[in-house]
């Protein structure tokens, strides 16, 4: 199977120059990434397009920053970049928990968070972390003119964001996550590096007394993509997570967060799952927190 | 529609006017006429027989246009053995018996050494690491097998031997 003709293929190498051609080629172009989701795309011609800008130059979105208040990743920091950082692995174990479970070694190798959040399949792995993690995405339409938005408000629907057609992820920012924190990801595929049909992905607050003050649970295969488990969150707050409290909030995810039959899986199969998933999930995640010693 | 590309191709220079969607596998094998590397499913990257190294990385190169490698360099199955001589990892797949067909085992060589560059050692590592690429013959056992043998070879090298072995 092959992509269409392409016009018009271009490989810029800053933020500037690939807004420009956004800008010049509007309404014709596509912004390639990683293209490990894009690439299959073109070649089953699912997509078509006139004009390819290649993003595999550009360093500057390539970037991993530090800073007092969090992180920054560049939309173009790959999975296996992701995946071998320890800061990111100390800091935000949910994040790594993700990077480590997208396809296999050679997608991760060419695989971003950027391409990954803006392709938004419902049953990718980022989404649901970087919504539990509070993430703040930057979309860029030129050098001057940009807007950050909450992950949750940045995947509208299955495959759909609210990146405007002239506007480039240039980052994503993980705010620092507070002292006694802790969060873990896992997804339930039926083959190794497949999509997930249902996952999971917890991040919890604990206060000196090992109580829970806050906590995120974002469900990732749901019916409309990456949801937030908004009841099943609240219960948490506020409580000590012993085994009734991490049982009824897999009861309550269940229950409250809507999921679909597909061939992959019934819509009662990925019920069950989640029930079982997230006691699991909140347990890792204490136990990550500190919340277990 | 036409766009120049250079790509180095173990070792060896190549330099074509190439249409924007020829993928990398396709330079490979056409261009530069090395059909050592396999075309398997041609979709979506799952099998894996397709893979080799650019820029030190194993990569799907079926999943990546021949314009996206301009100015890059990639090692294929046909650079693996050197003076003659096999490379370990053929070595090793050689004596461990670790293919039946043969035709994902360019695929699963060009993996093993992306692998084999990094410290990646258990058991569970070495599956995660090689499961990027499918073999419908052999069940896998084998090829752990000769993972574990390549790397047992490359264990007892000194530096200067081992980077000889890895120049991409």
């Amino acid at each position: 199977m092959y992509p269409k003709p392409i016009e018009r293929f271009f490989a810029p190498t800053s933020v500037a120059e690939t807004l420009k051609l956004l800008d010049e080629n509007r309404g014709n172009a596509k912004l390639i990434a990683g293209g490990q989701s894009l690439m299959p795309m073109l070649k089953v011609r699912l997509l078509e397009t006139q004009c390819l800008i290649d993003l595999n130059r550009v360093k500057e979105l390539a970037e991993i920053r530090e800073s007092t208040d969090g992180l920054t990743l560049g939309a173009m920091v790959r999975h296996a970049d992701v995946e071998a950082n320890q800061f990111i692995r100390t800091n935000y174990p949910i994040l790594n928990d993700a990077a480590r479970v997208i396809g296999d070694p050679q997608i991760r190798n060419r695989g971003t968070i950027g391409g990954s959040l803006v392709h938004a399949d419902p049953a990718a792995d980022y989404p649901a972390a970087v919504i539990a993690l509070d993430a703040r995405l930057t979309l860029t339409k030129s050098p001057s003119k940009s807007r950050t938005l909450a992950a949750d408000k940045f995947f509208l629907s299955p495959m759909v964001t609210a990146a405007a057609e002239d506007e480039l992820l240039t980052a994503i920012h993980l705010p620092k996550p507070p002292p006694r924190s802790g969060g873990a990801y896992v997804k339930h595929s039926l083959v190794s590096g497949d999509f997930a049909i249902i996952s999971v992905a917890a991040q919890l607050t604990l206060d000196s007394s090992g109580r829970c003050t806050s906590a995120r649970i974002v469900i990732g295969g749901a019916a409309s993509g990456a949801t937030p488990a908004a009841r099943a969150s609240a219960l948490l707050a506020g409580k000590k997570l012993d085994e009734a409290v991490c049982r009824e909030a897999g009861e309550t995810a269940a229950g409250e967060v809507e999921v679909s039959s597909d061939v992959r899986a019934s819509a009662e199969y990925r019920r069950e799952l989640i029930r079982y998933m997230v006691p699991t999930m909140v347990r890792r995640a204490l136990d990550r927190a500190g919340g277990a010693k | 529609m036409k766009t120049p590309v250079h790509i180095t191709i173990n070792g060896e220079p190549y330099e074509s006017m190439v249409e924007n969607r020829l993928l990398l596998v396709d330079f490979i094998r056409e261009v530069a006429q090395l059909t050592g590397t396999h075309v398997g499913c041609s979709v979506e990257g799952r099998c894996g027989v397709c893979t080799v190294i650019l820029d030190g990385k194993p990569i799907k190169s079926c999943l990546m246009l021949a314009v996206q490698a301009d100015g890059s360099s990639v090692l294929t199955i046909e650079g693996l053995a050197a003076g003659g001589k096999l490379h370990p990892i053929q070595e090793a797949f050689w004596e461990k018996h670790g293919l039946q067909c043969g035709f994902c085992t360019p695929g699963q060589m060009m993996t093993l050494y992306g692998l084999l560059k990094s410290p990646k050692r258990t058991d569970e590592e070495i599956r995660e690491a090689m499961s990027g690429v499918l073999c419908p013959c052999t069940g896998y056992v084998h090829i752990i097998e000769a993972v574990k043998a390549a790397m047992a070879k490359v264990d007892t090298m000194t530096p200067a031997e081992r980077e000889a072995l890895f120049p991409l």
